[in-house]
């Protein structure tokens, strides 16, 4: 197997000692399938006070989130030898406080996705706590948004749109997109509560589709088609009104498991 | 306002753009265009304030993501601002096509 | 302060790493200051024009560029922001496609650049004709 030094550039910096940060160089030998994750773990056996956060090494967990070679990735779905260069320069997600060396700060990113409301705001509340069946969505319906149920939230959007570079109050393509995926849900009945809290100052409307948060998902989410829908569906609101259709319950007695269904 | 309804009138004021602003470009540098009268003053009327309010709402959008503290200050300021600014050409432009 | 860790303004104009519509938004956004500068300069123009005469020159070519392209790429923000002409929504399977910049909506941005250059062509055309470089 082709085995090659690169040159790891990894950027050190602890807001509570150091009063400016610094570039660490490591040597670390790769071979055709190691990734970045692997090779700053390598480099943590060396210098065990680097710190990093990673968890299921899969891509589906969405902790590794770093700025490798200038652009935001996951470190564990990025190949070393395919990025094609002799020194790799790994630092932490941009737009986000660092809390030391490559781990940063998500608070605030949670805050901004817990104020439009994820989850499904229906008016039965009686059936919310106490539910006695389940809900019918036809293939057409769960198309409408699936696409954009995949998000991971690691972040990478957020490091690779340029509002976020000078807004701090923008709420960013994770929550726009979170937001747009529960109003196409047709099970959720809170679409004026969100439509209110995206059409705002600091909402959709600072998106200039520069698609940047598309071209970095490492899921292939497409937070930037759902902003532009999301525009769409405020605008339609205004003028036409936005109509949904609802779903019919199916209680539970009268859903017959029907053994192992193969999909064609 | 809501920032969606400043938001389609920056969109309308663009279409209007793309219109009234074709026929000024077009009375001025194609040689042989007869466009004369009241009807050339109200489309630059128009054009004008159009221009006004998609240039005003650009800078504006501007100016709040490079200070968004203070997005009711910048408003209000752009605003006023507009207002001045609109009325002067308005008055310029009627004093040159009549 | 570093640990803020903000791109900043200078995020605006660096477009190395990613797709034709970031260049694009860059090139939106100085187009629409420089469209900004071109209204004063025009506007002083129009009223001391003893001071200022009009006369047509190659400083006008670059107007005519600024003010196509922030036409022709204010048409294409104007529809795809209404909802239209961005593709349909699927489920996504690996390899991911890196969504709306590829597809429906890249056709789009490929016309709408044509259209660009042959307003700036129609233009130049007329800017030629007044300047008496051809008849």
């Amino acid at each position: 197997m082709e085995e090659r030094w690169i040159l790891f550039k990894v950027f050190r910096y602890n807001p509570k000692v150091d009063k400016f940060p610094h570039w660490d160089g490591f040597k670390v030998k790769v071979d055709r399938g190691t990734t970045v994750l692997d090779a700053l773990l390598r480099i943590k056996e060396e210098d065990p006070t680097l710190a990093v956060r990673y968890s299921c090494r899969q891509s589906i967990c969405g902790s590794c989130g770093m700025m490798i070679n200038g652009k935001p990735r996951l470190a564990c779905y990025t190949r070393v030898l395919s990025l094609g260069t002799d020194m790799v320069e790994v630092a932490p997600l941009k737009n986000f406080r660092i809390i030391k060396d490559l781990v940063v700060d998500f608070s605030d990113f949670f805050k901004k996705e817990r104020s439009i409301y994820p989850f499904i705001i229906r008016s039965d509340a009686e059936e919310m706590m106490n539910p006695t069946g389940a809900y019918k969505q036809t293939e057409e319906e769960l198309l409408k948004y699936l696409e954009f149920a995949d998000c991971i939230e690691c972040g990478c959007c957020y490091a690779a749109c340029p509002t976020t570079a000078t807004d701090p109050l923008y709420l960013g393509p994770q929550a726009l997109n979170k937001a747009y995926r529960f109003i196409m849900d047709n099970r959720d009945e809170g679409a004026k509560l969100r439509l209110s809290v995206v059409d705002s100052d600091h909402g959709c409307w600072r998106c200039h589709f520069a698609a940047s948060c598309s071209n970095v998902c490492p899921k292939g989410v497409d937070p930037a088609k759902a902003i532009q829908f999301l525009k769409g569906v405020i605008m339609r609101e205004k003028t036409v009104g936005f109509k949904k259709e609802g779903t019919t319950l199916v209680s539970y007695p009268q859903l017959k498991p029907v053994g192992f269904q193969r999909s064609e | 306002m809501r920032e969606s309804s400043l938001m389609m009138l920056h969109y309308a004021a663009a279409v209007v753009l793309l219109v009234t602003g074709s026929i000024h470009l077009m009375k001025n540098n194609i040689p042989g265009m007869e466009i004369h009268g009241p009807l050339y003053l109200v489309n630059m009327l128009i054009f004008v304030s159009a221009l006004m309010y998609h240039a005003m709402n650009g800078v504006r959008v501007i100016l709040i993501e490079l200070m968004p503290k203070r997005s009711r200050a910048i408003s209000y300021i752009i605003l006023v601002l507009g207002i001045i600014i609109y009325l002067y050409i308005a008055n310029l432009v009627i004093a040159l096509v009549r | 302060m570093k640990e803020e860790n903000r791109g900043g303004v200078f995020k605006w104009f660096d477009f190395r790493n990613y797709s034709l519509e970031r260049f694009l938004y860059t090139m939106h956004r100085i187009s629409g200051i420089g469209l900004v500068i071109w209204i004063v300069i025009h506007t002083i123009q129009n009223a001391f024009p003893r001071l200022f005469p009009f006369m047509y020159g190659w400083e006008y070519t670059i107007l005519l560029l600024i003010l196509s392209f922030h036409a022709a790429n204010g048409v294409r923000l104007l529809i795809t922001e209404l909802g239209f002409l961005l593709g349909k929504t699927y489920r996504p399977v690996y390899p991911y496609k890196m969504g709306v910049i590829y597809g429906t909506q890249k056709k789009f941005t490929v016309v709408i650049l044509l259209i660009f250059f042959i307003i700036f062509l129609v233009m130049f055309y007329y800017l030629m004709l007044n300047m008496r470089v051809i008849t």
